[in-house]
């Protein structure tokens, strides 16, 4: 397995080459003046504003010259300016990342436990009426979009009844963190909250995490729940599960020791998937909840065609998922014995 | 039945005292879609930045109030103009003390103007310094004609000079909008010292290395150091940008403590806020105005408005569509680049617009029709000026006659773009294909074959940028939003050579005008070598007249001018609203603003 993983991590620099090579490609599709239209505003008030703009960033210059220029500086540790964020792209990572990892990771914690509880629980009372509200949750969460339930939560529990505001945190937090009365450790702020030993922090991140957290776990908890559902029922039609009972061991036993272990291969799969999934999903719910992260920044870079931050999250993502998947790929061989990664 | 009623009324109860609290008292908070570009008042170019800049900075002089053209002194105590409108003197606010402490000088005011007028960054601000006072467009096209940086240099210490108490800046020619553009975020004044502190321009004639930076690069990028009302507390990129109250002001402090200016780019995140008290003003577009009615129907917001704003949206004709444009209009199946420079197809297609629908439908009513080109507001707008109605009749009659009726015999092809996304430029241009494409069943029962093509066609704003740029455009729609609170601001972009939509529109194809003037009666009935010519010589003469009553005079010719060659068709004027919670005091609009002037805002 180690000389697996080593080869796979071989891999990862030829990955990134290639996909900032095919981004940039498809970037130079974009003629000189298009480019440079990109750097204003407005309608160019003057005859050569344009034409400046492209002497002054080398618009004009061949493909390889300017990927050479970007790629010239991302070895010395530069990978450029975000237009969108207005900051340093590493910066801008380093700054939108943790943000959202908090997220994320807050949201996996119910689609992972509640999600495959459920569906273990709709396996074994198949067609029952607990089977029957599971796939209706399940449906409502993968037909109704993330983007309209996240407003109505938002108009609900904040414009109505003042619960659950949107944002990160509170501006007393902000001016706190500012006055340097809170310590920004790790940008992770529940995790900053107990570092400095304040529950009031604490609490506050907590109010403005629920809903983002409930609209992005949605959806992926409605697929976590129907791929664990049709896995477990597969595997408890399994001769060994019927084996299993005729032995009389306890139904508790057979479920959850027996048969879930088995069905939890196609599903750990399904988990690193879902991690990538919130990562995207964090794109509309960021922007809907004005919660700045990854996938705030991504959207608006994308929209806005500023490819030098696109270069850069694209480059930060495709690390993030080689490692994702190489850790899946571990992970699947570490539940079922009978996988050996060569 | 009593317990109903002390239910009743203790819930009343808690709804008064929860409306009658105002959240954060003395903190004004607005929710905007778009973030600041920088801090730094010689490079922004938006007016995001200038909402933040105008309230940190203060500028020699500042609009009066809700006018636009009336000022009040600011860091000038007063101010005198040669006869020959060349000369500005200023006299400069003595006790005026910056943020970090340093004191206002006039070598402060010079330093600040010239740094602008050195940084004069690609696609800036700074050419509506450049032109009045040393007729160029860019600070290059100056070193082109002295020669050296060095003789820039010379030259601005001739054209913005201290002396005692006093600045004085002196013109290239007479420019009558010059102390308009004073007024604005580019002219702001910065403290010399602290600038250079900074690692800004050092004041010398090496002044290259401060050249055209990105906005980055820029010493003042995200600090700030004026003599305003506000300080700068913080600017997150992307989230929010905090002030504070400036105790030591020299006029009196201000009566909010700190003001936020948070972007909230999502329209439904902005309505939440509002409605939990949570923001103060917000940014409504257009589209969700009616959702805001019913907050103020129900009593829960207050609405301000619809004032005619500085944005007007047209289409412009190209005169001559640049070769190898794959926009070339077709008279009879064949090229025809110029055949926008028939003006019977010029006015048929300005009569087949029904301008009132548009109105109604694609601005929800909230604009009206401009004769001309200069908006209500203005010096040179005059309603009584006719406009082009609605009237297929003569519509038909122009087409009739375009290019001496082979138009009508012959059919012909045009394309109306606009930028992707902007449905209300995609409906205007509908209208008219849906309007003119109507007289083809009239001729084919003429007897005639070749259609009347109208295409509509939408492009990435990137994409129709640079097709704009390169002239092959034929029809196009677009909008302007004021630079500078004055006439010359809609005849120069609108009908100048240099102008950033006439000098795609190659007025010049129309040759040997006749030109018999109406209002500006003084001038000579005269021949011109072309339309675009003529143009150029009454913007030159308007902008550089001193005489107040025979200025207006020259921008209603120019404004009647626009209508009779039809320059454009659909050209309206917006209008806008203001939306803020009841406890907001002290609201005014002012169109020349950029965006909310907290020094006269408080909640109470």
């Amino acid at each position: 397995m180690t000389a697996y993983v080593i080869r796979r991590l071989l891999l990862l620099p030829i990955t990134l080459f290639g996909v900032t090579l095919f981004v940039f490609g498809v970037y130079s599709f974009l003629e000189p003046g298009m480019k440079a239209a990109l750097y204003v505003r407005d309608i160019p008030k003057t005859a050569d504003a344009l034409d400046r703009i492209i002497q002054k960033y080398g618009l004009a210059d061949p493909f390889h010259v300017q990927y050479w220029r970007w790629l010239n500086q991302v070895f010395r540790g530069n990978l450029g300016w975000s237009k969108t964020a207005q900051r340093p792209v590493l910066d801008a990572i380093l700054y939108y990342f943790p943000a959202t990892v908090e997220l994320v990771l807050w949201a996996a914690i119910p689609v992972l436990f509640i999600g495959i509880w459920l569906g273990i629980l709709s396996a074994v009372h198949h067609n029952k009426p607990i089977d029957h509200a599971s796939r209706v949750f399940a449906l409502i969460g993968w037909s109704f979009p993330s983007y309209v339930y996240g407003l109505l939560l938002l108009m609900v529990f904040y414009a109505m009844l003042h619960w659950l505001p949107p944002g990160r945190v509170s501006d007393w937090v902000i001016k706190e963190i500012n006055a340097g009365t809170f310590r920004e450790v790790t940008r992770i702020y529940t995790i900053d909250a107990i570092i400095n030993g304040r529950p009031d922090v604490l609490a506050d991140v907590f109010k403005h995490m629920v809903l983002p957290v409930i609209t992005l776990a949605y959806i992926q908890w409605a697929l976590l729940l129907r791929v664990t559902r049709s896995s477990m029922l597969e595997t408890l039609r399994q001769e060994y599960v019927m084996t299993a009972r005729s032995k009389g061991l306890a139904e508790r036993i057979v479920v959850y020791k027996h048969a879930a272990r088995n069905a939890m291969i196609p599903v750990a799969t399904m988990g690193g998937m879902l991690l990538i999934g919130l990562m995207n999903g964090a794109v509309i719910t960021e922007t809907v909840f004005n919660y700045r992260g990854m996938g705030w920044w991504a959207a608006n870079a994308a929209t806005q065609l500023d490819i030098i931050s696109v270069l850069g999250f694209t480059l930060f993502n495709a690390v993030i998922l080689s490692l994702g998947i190489l850790f899946i790929d571990i992970l699947y061989a570490v539940i079922d014995p009978r996988i050996r990664l060569e | 039945m009593w317990r109903k009623v002390l239910v009743g009324a203790v819930i009343g109860l808690l709804g008064i005292l929860g409306w009658a609290q105002i959240p954060n008292p003395d903190t004004m908070i607005v929710a905007t879609i778009g973030d600041l570009e920088t801090l730094d008042p010689a490079w922004a170019y938006d007016t995001a930045s200038g909402t933040a800049i105008f309230n940190i900075y203060e500028t020699l002089i500042f609009y009066d109030g809700e006018y636009v053209d009336k000022f009040v002194p600011m860091l000038a105590t007063s101010w005198e103009i040669s006869d020959d409108g060349l000369v500005y003197t200023f006299t400069i606010r003595k006790g005026v003390k910056f943020h970090a402490g340093g004191d206002l000088t006039p070598s402060d005011v010079v330093y600040s103007l010239q740094r602008a007028l050195i940084q004069d960054r690609a696609g800036g601000p700074i050419w509506m310094l450049l032109d009045p006072i040393f007729a160029v467009h860019s600070i290059e096209e100056l070193a082109e004609k002295l020669g050296s940086d060095e003789a820039v240099y010379e030259a601005l210490q001739k054209a913005i000079r201290a002396e005692g108490d006093k600045v004085i800046i002196t013109l290239d020619h007479a420019y009558g909008p010059f102390i308009q553009i004073l007024a604005g975020t580019w002219a702001s004044i910065v403290d010399k010292e602290w600038v250079i502190e900074q690692g800004g321009w050092d004041g010398t004639a090496n002044w290259r290395p401060w050249h055209d930076p990105a906005a980055e690069a820029s010493e003042l990028f995200n600090k700030a150091n004026g003599t305003g009302p506000f300080k700068l507390e913080t600017w997150v990129p992307g989230e929010y940008i905090s002030l504070v109250r400036n105790e030591n002001y020299w006029r009196e402090p201000a009566k909010l403590a700190r003001a936020v200016i948070k972007v909230v780019p999502e329209w439904g995140t902005r309505l939440a806020m509002f409605q939990a008290g949570d923001a103060d003003i917000i940014a409504v577009p257009r589209q969700y105005v009616a959702q805001m009615d019913e907050l103020v129907a129900q009593g829960k917001a207050r609405m301000m408005g619809p004032f005619p704003s500085s944005t007007c949206q047209s289409g412009f004709f190209n005169f001559y569509v640049t070769e190898g444009s794959p926009f070339m209009p077709l008279l009879g199946g064949e090229p025809k680049p110029d055949l926008l420079s028939d003006i019977h197809l010029r006015r048929a297609i300005n009569y087949a617009l029904d301008i009132d629908t548009y109105i109604k439908e694609a601005w929800l009513g909230e604009a009206w029709q401009l004769p001309g080109v200069i908006p209500q507001g203005r010096l040179g707008y005059d309603p009584t000026q006719p406009v082009y109605s609605f009237d297929m009749e003569k519509a038909e009659q122009e087409l009739r006659q375009a290019w001496g009726g082979q138009l009508w015999r012959q059919g012909f092809r045009l394309t109306i773009t606009y930028n992707q996304g902007n449905l209300a430029r995609k409906f205007v241009a509908e209208m008219i294909e849906r309007a003119l494409e109507s007289f083809n069943a009239k001729r084919q029962a003429e007897g005639f074959r070749g259609m009347f093509v109208i295409e509509v066609q939408d492009l990435p704003w990137p994409t129709y940028l640079k097709y704009m740029d390169a002239g092959q455009l034929a029809v196009f729609f677009i909008g302007w939003l004021e630079d500078y609170a004055h006439p010359d601001n809609w005849v120069k972009p609108y009908m100048h050579s240099t102008g950033a939509f006439a000098m795609n529109q190659n007025f010049d194809t129309v040759k040997n005008v006749e030109f018999a003037p109406v209002y500006a009666t003084w001038l000579p009935a005269k021949t011109y070598d072309n339309l675009q010519a003529l143009f150029d010589e009454l913007i030159a003469l308007a902008s550089r007249e001193t005489d107040f009553a025979k200025a207006e005079k020259l921008y209603l010719e120019l404004n009647r001018l626009a209508h009779e060659y039809a320059i454009n068709v659909g050209h309206i004027q917006l209008l806008a609203r203001h939306y803020e919670q009841l406890w907001v005091r002290g609201w005014f609009y002012n169109p020349a603003y950029p965006g909310e002037y907290f020094y006269v805002l408080s909640k109470g």
